[in-house]
C-alpha cells in the first residue's frame, strides 16, 4: 500500500479524479467502487482557526485553503513489466495534485506512517 | 440437528484470515483486509489497539545521542545521524533490537533515510542477509523483509566498492502484522461479554485533532491536569478538567470538520453535571455523568445517548440528525437546565473524544496532532462450490447491526454476482430485514419484516428449497414464499459479508454464522433461533 496527499483546484476536480477510479453500478443504478483504495476528502482545510465567543458561537469564521485536499491509501497499484520490473504510479490524472510534505500532514491513516509509506 | 457444512464463530484469526470452524480443510475460512490500525474491546474490557504494525524494534533510530549503537572503525553517529567514511570496506553500524528482534516467518517495515552522500550498504540480522547490498540515493526508503532465521540484531553494513561516504538517520524497523481482524467484546451495562464478535466497520475518520490530550484544547474557567488516572483502555492517560467558574460559565472545546457523531468518555469526580454544546448545530444537551441521566435542551437538534463501559467510565454520545457540528463544548453545569452565570468548582476526568462524520459513533480512533482515519473492513470469500448445496440449505446468522444508516447491507451466498444469490439484508429502513434469493437473474423470493431492534443481538434462519422459503427471526417464522426455485449444481461458490460483487458491505457484529446443507425443519429452525 501507499500513501499520497492531494491538492485540487476545486472539489469538482477532485470527484472528477475519484469517480473516474474503477467502480461499477448495480441494478439499482447505484455506483459503488470496485477498487480496494480509502479516499479521504479533507475538503479545504483550515489554516487559520476561527473564533468563538463564550456560549459557542462563531465570531470570526476560520480562514480556509483555497485549495480541496483529498488523502489516498493506494492498494494494490503496482504493475510488473515484462522483466520482472515492479512500478507504483499514480493513477492516470492524479500526479500533477500530488503533495511531497516532510511532515505527516494533517490528516493520517491510523497506524500507517505516511513518511514510510508515501508514492 | 444437522452438522453445518460452514460454521464461523469468532475465535482464530490470522493475517488477512478469519477462520471457519467448518469445514476444516481451509475452505471455509474468510479473507480479511483492512488498510489501518483500529482499536477493539479485549476480553478484559480494556479499549487495545489492532495495529497494522507492531511497536518499533530500533531504539535511538534517530540518532539524537551517540548511543545505543555499536560502531565498527569506519562509523560515527553524530550530527543527529550516523555516518560511514567510506575508508574501510564492509564495516558495520549494530544494535540489538528490541522485543528479541527478528523471528522467523514474519515479515518486518525497513525504513531509512539517506540524507547525505551515495549508500552502497547491506541490512542483516546477526542470522542472515535480509537486504543484499545496494545503492541508495539521498532520499527515504522503506523495504519489507522477511526473516528466514531468528535474529536479535541488526547490522547495516557500509561498503566502499562502490557509492560515496553517506550519512543514515531515521531507521525503523516494525513487523508487518497485516490485515488483523477484531474480535470484539461487547460491554453490556458495564459488564464484559464472555464471548466476542466479529466487528466489521466502515472507514471513518476521527476529526478532533487531540483525542486525549486535553491541554490542547481552548479552555474558559477551566484548568487541565494530563495523565492523572487510568483510562477505557488501562494506561494512566485520562486528564482531569478542572472548573472554577465564578458567575461566568466553564468549557473544554475543540473545532474540527463537520460532524454528525460527537463521541467521549467521561468519569464522574466531584461535577454531576456537564452541558455538551455543538457549534454549527447550535444547540446542546445536558447530561448527568453520575447517574446517567440525559437531561434538558439548550436549543433543538441535539441528542445525547449514555454507554456504561465499565470502572465508572461512560461513553458519552452526542449527535445530532446531519453532518453540522463544526466546535464540541464540554461545559460544566450546575444543574440539568443551567450552564451559564452559574458559580461552581470541581472536576471531571476525560478521555477519547472522537468525531465523525458518519451517521452513528464508531469505534474509537485515536488522535495525536492530526485528524485520524480508519479504513474500511471487509471480509469474504469463504467456501466452494463443494461447500454448498445448490438444491437446498439453510442460512443461519446471530448478530447485530452497527446502526440504521439507510443503506442496504448484505449477507450473501453466491456465485459472486447478483443473478444468483440467496441474501439476508439489512434494509435502509430502519430495523427491517429483507430476505431475497435470485436464481439465474430471476427473484424467487424478495421479502422484507421489520423487527424490534436490529441493533440488539438477533438471530436469522434463510431455508431455501424449490416450493419452499422462510426466513425464522427470533424463534418465530415470518417470511415465507412456497412457490420458486433454487439453484444448478455448481452455482452456489461463496459466502460474503457483501452482495458477493463487492457492494453492500455487511457491516455489523457477528457472534455465529452456518450455512447447512440442507431445508432444516421447522423445529430446528425454531430452535436454532431462540
Amino acid at each position: 500500500m501507499k500513501i499520497s496527499k492531494y491538492e485540487f483546484d476545486d472539489e469538482a476536480s477532485a470527484l472528477s479524479k475519484i469517480a473516474a477510479l474503477p467502480h461499477a453500478t448495480d441494478e439499482d443504478g447505484n455506483d459503488y467502487p470496485t477498487h480496494k483504495h480509502t479516499i479521504v476528502k479533507l475538503g479545504h482545510i483550515v489554516i487559520e482557526q476561527g473564533e468563538y465567543d463564550a456560549e459557542g458561537n462563531e465570531t470570526q469564521a476560520p480562514v480556509l485553503s483555497d485549495k480541496y485536499s483529498v488523502d489516498v491509501l493506494w492498494k494494490d497499484l503496482e504493475e510488473t513489466d515484462e522483466d520482472g520490473n515492479v512500478t507504483i504510479n499514480h493513477p492516470y490524472g492524479w500526479a500533477g495534485k500530488a503533495l511531497d510534505l516532510d511532515d505527516e500532514g494533517v490528516h493520517g491513516f491510523f497506524g500507517v506512517s505516511y513518511q514510510d509509506n508515501k508514492m | 440437528m444437522a452438522t453445518p457444512s460452514l460454521a464461523m464463530i469468532p475465535s482464530a484469526y490470522a493475517d488477512s484470515k478469519v477462520y471457519s470452524v467448518l469445514p476444516n480443510n481451509g475452505d471455509g475460512d474468510f479473507s480479511f483486509n483492512r488498510d489501518s490500525s483500529a482499536t477493539r474491546i479485549g476480553q478484559n474490557g480494556l479499549i487495545q489497539t489492532v495495529g497494522f504494525f507492531g511497536n518499533e524494534l530500533v531504539t535511538n533510530g534517530s540518532f539524537d545521542t551517540d548511543s545505543d549503537w555499536t560502531k565498527q572503525t569506519g562509523w560515527t553517529i553524530s550530527g543527529g545521524t550516523a555516518n560511514y567514511d567510506f575508508l574501510t570496506n564492509s564495516k558495520y553500524l549494530r544494535q540489538t533490537l528490541l522485543n528479541g528482534g527478528f523471528v522467523t516467518g514474519k515479515t518486518y517495515q525497513v525504513n531509512f533515510e539517506i540524507t547525505s552522500g551515495t549508500a552502497y550498504m547491506n541490512i542483516k540480522s546477526n542470522a542472515e542477509t535480509l537486504k543484499s547490498t545496494d545503492l541508495y540515493l539521498i532520499g527515504s526508503y522503506s523495504i519489507d523483509v522477511t526473516a528466514s532465521a531468528n535474529g536479535s540484531d541488526l547490522l547495516i553494513y557500509g561498503l566502499n566498492t562502490q557509492g560515496t561516504a553517506f550519512s543514515i538517520d531515521n531507521i525503523s524497523i516494525k513487523e508487518v502484522l497485516g490485515d488483523q481482524p477484531r474480535l470484539n467484546y461487547d460491554i453490556s451495562n458495564g459488564v464484559v461479554q464472555s464471548c466476542p464478535s466479529l466487528l466489521l466497520e466502515p472507514a471513518s475518520t476521527n476529526v478532533i485533532n487531540y483525542s486525549e490530550d486535553f491541554s490542547q484544547w481552548s479552555k474558559l474557567n477551566s484548568t487541565v491536569t494530563s495523565n492523572l488516572i487510568t483510562s477505557p483502555d488501562g494506561l494512566q492517560n485520562a486528564d482531569l478538567i478542572n472548573y472554577s467558574i465564578s458567575s461566568s460559565n466553564g468549557y473544554v472545546r475543540q473545532s474540527h470538520s463537520a460532524s454528525q457523531y460527537v463521541s467521549f468518555y467521561v468519569k464522574y469526580k466531584d461535577i454531576q453535571w456537564l452541558m455538551v454544546y455543538g457549534s454549527g448545530l447550535g444547540a446542546g444537551k445536558f447530561v448527568d455523568i453520575k447517574n446517567s441521566v440525559v437531561g434538558g435542551n439548550v436549543g433543538s437538534g441535539a441528542n445525547i445517548q449514555i454507554i456504561n463501559v465499565g470502572n465508572d467510565w461512560k461513553r458519552i454520545i452526542f449527535y445530532s440528525s446531519s453532518a453540522n457540528i463544526t466546535q464540541t463544548s464540554i461545559y460544566a453545569a450546575a444543574s440539568d437546565n443551567s450552564y451559564a452565570n452559574i458559580s461552581l468548582t470541581g472536576g471531571v476526568y476525560l478521555w477519547g473524544a472522537q468525531a465523525e462524520a458518519l451517521s452513528y459513533a464508531t469505534s474509537y480512533i485515536p488522535t495525536n496532532g492530526s485528524s485520524q482515519t480508519r479504513a474500511a473492513e471487509t471480509c469474504n470469500g469463504a467456501g466452494t462450490s463443494s461447500t454448498f448445496n445448490d438444491s437446498e440449505g439453510t442460512i443461519y446468522f446471530e448478530g447485530s447491526a452497527l446502526a440504521n444508516d439507510g443503506t442496504f447491507r448484505i449477507l450473501s451466498l453466491s456465485n459472486g454476482t447478483t443473478s444468483n444469490e440467496i441474501k439476508i439484508q439489512l434494509s435502509s429502513v430502519a430495523n427491517t430485514i429483507g430476505y431475497g434469493v435470485v436464481v439465474g437473474g430471476i427473484p424467487q423470493i424478495d421479502q422484507f419484516y421489520t423487527i424490534n431492534n436490529v441493533l440488539s443481538n438477533n438471530k436469522f434462519c434463510a431455508k431455501y428449497k424449490a416450493n419452499d422459503f422462510a426466513l425464522w427471526i427470533n424463534g418465530v417464522e415470518v417470511l415465507t414464499d412456497s412457490s420458486g426455485i433454487t439453484f444448478p449444481n455448481g452455482t452456489l461458490n461463496t459466502l460474503n459479508f457483501n452482495r458477493g460483487n463487492g457492494s453492500n458491505n455487511f457491516y455489523s457484529n457477528t457472534k455465529d454464522i452456518r450455512v447447512y446443507n440442507e431445508a432444516l425443519t421447522d423445529a430446528q429452525l425454531q430452535t436454532l433461533t431462540t
